[in-house]
């Protein structure tokens, strides 16, 4: 009914409710009406001005707007509010709240791969518990914090772009010497 | 009111020449040409035609080439214009005949633009004979004359309709079938001249006889009770201008 009721309008160009329910057959006249309100609604279509309400027999006219007018088949979701055309309210406010949701979910979704994927490229040196735990007693015990471990680039594996020039290496070697 | 189309003669005679289209033998031409002039409801017939058959329309332009032609065409039947008109037709072709599904008609309004370019006839019967659907154009009052004169496209077209407005026996139905109340015959014959035969007026002359009848309780009237009252809103009255003449 909407698909026959969309094909008259568009062939129609100015039209009336009466005049698109006369080239459907079988058409329910509330139907057709909802149909044209939910479009109002959604700035598919205007209003043609000069109607003279009270004025038996004529109409209120109606014309597509022209970018839409193109599509053969019925819009079925809103392009402003992005719910579809059946929805009481147009409010571009809803399109706005979505695309920023879908927006967070994006860059939370991109965070977390990229965190997944260095974890998964890091690969330092291995330190077991135990260590640590040692660790933790001394400093609590001495108020000194254990040495580092000794720098050893091979530990660090370059994947990937990332590569740490010699010049710094030296350097962290250096420093893990003078220690 | 009853909103609903009523089968006049012309109404008739458009839907049965669209039937024999669909149901042609093999190796008759399906081009088929509605004309008449404008404000005869052509474009509300077409309309209910192409809900229908399920049809195609689209409208020519005076700008139009064989490769805008078929560009619309491929839009209208979900796809996208292609580069070349062999790739276009084909496209059409397949979607037109798809297994298991019906011949659409398709329906070319202000076809007189077509007929400019012998190409552009050429394309349409290219599509009508690979996909066997039928191809109706829809023109002003002048385009049968014009394809009379040309020999090598009036021998394709088989389907003549033109729509020549209502007679006072497609009044009295077009009243029954839409009216609530029911009117005389004097009413309808006045109902008839003032209107002009236009399908428009005639609607809205009998959506204010039905809401008279209605608010005085009548379920039939006739021309004495309606009286001289005005039809519709747009008659024009040169009261000052007929006196100065008179």
């Amino acid at each position: 009914m909407h698909q026959s009721a969309w094909r008259s309008m568009r062939i129609l160009k100015q039209w009336s409710v009466p005049g698109i329910v006369c080239t459907i057959p079988g058409a329910n006249f509330n139907t057709v009406a909802k149909f044209v309100a939910s479009l109002e609604r959604h700035a598919m279509v205007e209003k043609i001005a000069g109607h003279v309400r009270g004025r038996v027999g004529e109409h209120q006219l109606y014309r597509l707007y022209p970018k839409i007018a193109n599509d053969p088949t019925y819009p079925q979701v809103c392009g402003l509010c992005d719910q579809i055309i059946s929805a009481k309210v147009c409010d571009p406010a809803v399109k706005e709240r979505n695309k920023e949701e879908e927006r967070q979910r994006g860059k939370e979704t991109k965070t977390e791969a990229r965190m997944a994927a260095a974890a998964a490229s890091f690969a330092g040196p291995e330190i077991s518990m135990s260590e640590i735990e040692a660790a933790e007693q001394d400093f609590y015990q001495t108020g000194k914090r254990a040495p580092l471990p000794p720098f050893n680039a091979d530990d660090y594996p370059s994947t990937g772009w990332h590569v740490v020039p010699e010049q710094l290496k030296r350097r962290l070697g250096g420093a893990n010497d003078a220690t | 009111m009853i909103h609903k189309t009523a089968m006049t003669k012309d109404m008739r005679r458009f839907i049965q020449s669209i039937d024999d289209l669909l149901n042609r033998p093999s190796g008759t031409e399906g081009q088929g040409l509605l004309w008449g002039h404008p404000g005869l409801g052509k474009t509300t017939a077409v309309a209910y035609a192409v809900n229908q058959y399920d049809g195609i329309f689209v409208r020519a332009l005076g700008c139009w080439t064989v490769t805008a032609m078929l560009g619309d065409l491929c839009r209208e039947l979900g796809g996208k214009r292609l580069c070349r008109r062999s790739d276009m037709v084909e496209f059409i072709v397949a979607e037109l005949s798809k297994p298991g599904t019906a011949p659409r008609p398709i329906f070319i309004d202000e076809a007189d633009y077509c007929f400019r370019k012998f190409e552009m006839v050429d394309s349409l019967r290219d599509i009508y004979d690979l996909s066997k659907c039928p191809i109706i154009m829809i023109g002003m009052e002048d385009i049968a004359r014009q394809i009379k004169t040309n020999e090598r496209v009036a021998r394709r077209i088989t389907q003549w309709v033109e729509f020549k407005g209502l007679d006072l026996s497609d009044t009295d139905l077009v009243a029954a079938e839409c009216c609530e109340v029911k009117l005389s015959s004097d009413l309808l014959e006045y109902l008839h001249k003032e209107t002009g035969a236009n399908i428009g007026r005639i609607i809205i002359g009998l959506t204010r006889i039905e809401k008279f009848a209605k608010a005085n309780g009548l379920a039939t009237i006739t021309g004495a009770e309606w009286g001289s009252q005005p039809l519709y809103f747009d008659q024009p009255t040169f009261a000052g201008k007929g006196r100065r003449n008179s």
